[in-house]
C-alpha cells in the first residue's frame, strides 16, 4: 500500500478498507444503530469481517465497543441497520438462536456447576446427542489445558482458569462467531501474555472467527489480524496492526495507538503525495494530499527520531537538552525549544550518554515517516 | 484479643483445639439480647415445657398420646398442615416473579416497590384480616369486581372457606417469602442467564438450570420463613374461617381461654413448636446442602 492514498481529504479521512466494501463479509454489521436516552451509542456503524479473522474493537470506555458487541451477540436491541452473519439476518433473532459464542469479562462461569458441567452447558441446552456430550467436553478441555480439573467446581478456580472454562464452554458448541469483551483485563500481566498467545493459536486452530473488545492497544497490536479503532460510536480505522500504528488515519488514532511527537500547522504547498507544513516550529515535509491552506498536525512516531542532523530527506530541529534520565537500556532526554517548551524522547542509554545537559541536540526523521492529519 | 487470632490460620495453628474456649469480648455486646431474651422467652419456655410433660404421674408423653388419640385432633393438625401449606406454595408461585421483577428493576420503579411491599408490614394482621372479611363477602368488592369483568356468572362463596382463608394469608405474608428470594436474586451475576443465552438455552431452560438452582437458598428461606408463620397464624383463620375448620394455634387458645385445660394447651404448643423447629432445622439444613453441592 502507497502512503497516497492514506488522507483523501482534509476532514474525517477513511483509511482504505477493502473489507468494507467485501460483498461476501462473513459478518456484516451494516448501518447498526443504538441509542440511550436519546443519546446515541452507534450510530450508522459498518463493519464486515471475513471468515476466521481475528478482530480487535479498541477504544476508549465508553466508545460503543461493548454495546456493539452486546449487540451482535443478540444481548440488547438494536435501534436500526441489521447484523449478518455467514448471509443469515441476524437482526431480529433473540440470543440463544444465534450461535454467536461470548466470553465475558468476567467470565461469568456457573458457579453451581463442575467444570465439566459449564462446558456441557451449552451441548446439553441444545439437546446435543447424550454420547457426544463427554468426549466434546473432554477435547474442549484439554485445548484450554483443564482436563486435570474436570470435577472441580467453577466458582472454587482461579480467575486464568475460569478464563479457560468460559473459552471451552463458548467454544464446545461451535459457534459461529466467537465475542470477547476484555477478556484479559482481570489477569496479571504475565498470565495475561501467556494467554493472549494461547488463545490467539488456539482460535486460529479451529478457524474461529472471533472479535474481541478491549481498550489496550498493546493487546490488540499483539493479537488481531485486523482492528477497528473506535472512538464515540464510530470506527476511526479499520485495517491491520502494522497500518494502524504506522499510517493511523485521524489523530484519534495517532493518539490512542502509541505515542508521538507532532506539531500543528497549515499546508502551505502541495503537489502530487507531499505537502509542505508551516508549524511554529519549522516547515516539514511529509507524504500526504490536502489542498495548501489546509490545517494539519505533522506528527512522528518517537522512535522514528534519530540524534543526528537531518540529511538529504529528512526533516529536523536542532533542541535544548535540559535533562537526561537514565532508565537502564533506554534513557530519556527532556529537550526544549527556545522559548523553553518541552519535548520529551526516549533512545537507547548509550547514543545519550555523550550528550551534555545544556549543550545542543539535533533531531532527524526521514519524510518518509512524517505523518500528515487532519486537524479535526 | 491478642493480634495472632485475627487471622483465622494463624490461630488454629498456635493453638490447636483451644478454639471455642475463648470468649470474644464483642460477644458482650449481644448481653442485653441475651437477658432478655432469658427472661422473656428461656423462662415461659420452661414453664410450657413443663407444663406439657406433667401428668399426674410425674414426668411423661401421655399428654401427647392422649392428644393423638383424638381423631379430630388429627384433623385439626391436617387443617394446619394443609393451609400452611397451601399458602406456602401460592406465596411462593405469586411471590418469585415478584422477586424477579424487584430485583431487574431499577431507581425509582424499584423504590416503589420495596415500599408497596414494606409498608402493609405496618398495618396490623388484624385489620388486614377484617379488611379481607369484607372484601371476600359474597356481595364483597372481589365477587363484584369479578362479576364485573364477566368472569363468573354467580358470585362465589370465598369467605368461610379455605380458599379464602389463603387468600387472606398471602396477602399477610407475602413479603416474607419475596424479600429472601429478592435478596440472594440481587447476588446472581447478571451476565449468567446471558451467558447460557449465547450458549443456546432458551428462556425456560435458563429458568431450570440457571435462574432457579441459584435462587434455590432464597427459595428454602421463603418457604421456612412462610410456613414457619403460616402453621402458627391466628387471626386470619379465626376472622376468615368458621368453626368448623380448627387450626392448632386456635385450639391452643381455645384450650387455655375456654376450656382452661393448660395440659391440652401446652402440649400443643409444644407440637407446633417442633414443627417449627423441624422446619428451620430442615431448611438450614438444605441450604447448606445446596451450597456444598456447588
Amino acid at each position: 500500500m502507497t502512503s497516497l492514498s492514506l488522507v483523501e481529504n482534509g476532514r474525517g479521512a477513511r483509511a482504505p478498507s477493502p473489507a468494507g466494501h467485501m460483498p461476501d463479509a462473513y459478518l456484516a454489521v451494516e448501518r447498526v444503530t443504538k441509542s440511550y436516552r436519546g443519546v446515541d451509542v452507534l450510530s450508522n456503524l459498518d463493519l464486515a469481517v471475513g471468515q476466521g479473522e481475528f478482530v480487535s474493537l479498541l477504544g476508549p470506555s465508553g466508545c460503543g465497543k461493548t454495546t456493539l458487541l452486546r449487540l451482535i451477540a443478540g444481548l440488547i436491541g438494536i435501534d436500526g441497520g441489521q447484523v449478518l452473519l455467514g448471509g443469515r439476518e441476524l437482526t431480529r433473532l433473540p440470543a440463544h438462536r444465534r450461535n454467536v459464542g461470548v466470553v465475558f469479562q468476567n467470565y461469568a462461569p456457573f458457579p453451581h456447576l463442575s467444570v465439566f458441567d459449564n462446558v456441557a452447558f451449552g451441548l446439553r441446552a441444545q439437546r446435543a446427542a447424550s454420547e457426544t456430550i463427554r468426549p466434546t467436553v473432554e477435547r474442549f478441555l484439554s485445548l484450554v489445558q483443564l482436563s486435570h480439573l474436570v470435577d472441580r467446581s467453577a466458582k472454587a478456580l482461579s480467575g486464568g482458569q475460569q478464563q479457560r472454562v468460559a473459552v471451552a464452554r463458548a467454544l464446545a458448541v461451535k459457534p459461529g462467531l466467537l465475542l470477547l469483551d476484555e477478556p484479559f483485563s482481570a489477569l496479571d500481566r504475565k498470565l495475561r501474555e501467556s494467554m493472549q498467545i494461547d488463545l490467539r493459536m488456539l482460535l486460529r486452530e479451529l478457524g474461529i472467527t472471533a472479535i474481541f473488545v478491549t481498550h489496550d492497544q498493546d493487546e490488540a497490536l499483539v493479537m488481531s489480524d485486523r482492528i477497528a479503532v473506535m472512538n464515540a460510536g464510530r470506527i476511526e480505522q479499520f485495517a491491520d496492526p502494522a497500518t494502524i500504528y504506522r499510517r493511523p488515519a485521524t489523530p484519534f488514532v495517532l493518539d490512542f495507538v502509541g505515542s508521538s511527537t507532532r506539531f500543528p500547522g497549515k499546508v502551505v504547498d502541495a503537489k502530487e503525495g507531499e505537502v509542505v507544513v508551516e508549524t511554529a516550529r519549522g516547515r516539514f515535509r511529509a507524504p500526504a494530499n490536502f489542498i495548501t491552506g489546509a490545517s494539519v498536525f505533522v506528527a512522528v512516531r518517537p522512535e522514528n527520531i534519530r540524534l543526528a542532523p537531518p540529511g538529504e530527506d529528512d526533516s529536523g530541529l536542532e533542541l535544548t537538552l535540559v535533562e537526561r534520565i537514565f532508565l537502564g537500556p533506554r534513557s530519556v532526554l527532556q529537550l526544549a525549544f527556545t522559548d523553553g517548551e518541552r519535548l520529551s524522547i526516549d533512545v537507547p542509554a548509550r547514543l545519550a550518554e555523550p550528550l551534555a545537559i545544556g549543550g545542543p541536540v539535533p533531531l532527524a526523521w526521514a519524510v518518509s515517516d512524517t505523518l500528515a492529519l487532519p486537524v479535526q | 484479643m491478642s493480634k495472632a487470632t485475627l487471622d483465622p490460620h494463624t490461630a488454629a495453628v498456635a493453638r490447636p483445639g483451644h478454639r471455642g474456649f475463648k470468649i470474644d469480648p464483642t460477644a458482650a455486646l449481644a448481653l442485653p439480647a441475651v437477658l432478655y431474651l432469658v427472661a422473656a422467652y428461656a423462662i415461659p419456655l420452661a414453664i410450657l415445657l413443663f407444663a406439657a410433660f406433667r401428668t399426674p404421674e410425674g414426668l411423661s408423653l401421655a399428654n401427647f398420646a392422649g392428644f393423638f388419640a383424638d381423631a379430630y385432633n388429627w384433623q385439626v393438625t391436617y387443617n394446619t398442615l394443609w393451609s400452611a401449606g397451601m399458602s406456602t406454595l401460592a406465596c411462593l408461585v405469586i411471590g418469585y416473579p415478584t422477586a424477579v421483577a424487584l430485583a431487574r428493576s431499577r431507581g425509582v420503579v424499584q423504590m416503589a416497590l420495596l415500599v408497596s411491599l414494606i409498608l402493609p408490614l405496618s398495618v396490623g394482621v388484624v385489620v388486614k384480616a377484617f379488611a379481607w372479611t369484607i372484601m371476600l363477602r359474597t356481595n364483597g368488592i372481589l365477587n363484584q369486581a369479578l362479576l364485573g369483568i364477566g368472569l363468573i356468572d354467580a358470585p362465589l362463596r370465598l369467605l368461610f372457606t379455605p380458599t379464602g382463608l389463603v387468600i387472606g394469608a398471602v396477602n399477610v405474608f407475602l413479603p416474607f417469602m419475596i424479600l429472601p428470594i429478592y435478596s440472594v436474586l440481587r447476588l446472581v451475576d447478571a451476565r449468567l442467564p446471558e451467558a447460557a443465552a449465547t450458549l443456546g438455552a432458551g428462556p425456560v431452560y435458563r429458568f431450570f438450570h440457571v435462574l432457579l438452582p441459584l435462587t434455590l437458598p432464597g427459595i428454602i428461606a421463603g418457604v421456612a420463613f412462610v410456613f414457619s408463620l403460616t402453621v402458627s397464624m391466628y387471626v386470619v383463620p379465626n376472622l376468615l374461617m368458621g368453626e368448623q375448620f380448627m387450626t392448632l394455634p386456635r385450639l391452643v387458645a381455645r384450650s387455655y381461654l375456654y376450656f382452661r385445660n393448660e395440659a391440652l394447651g401446652s402440649t400443643i404448643a409444644v407440637i407446633l413448636l417442633v414443627i417449627a423447629v423441624a422446619v428451620v432445622m430442615g431448611s438450614q439444613y438444605l441450604i447448606r446442602l445446596t451450597r456444598h453441592e456447588t
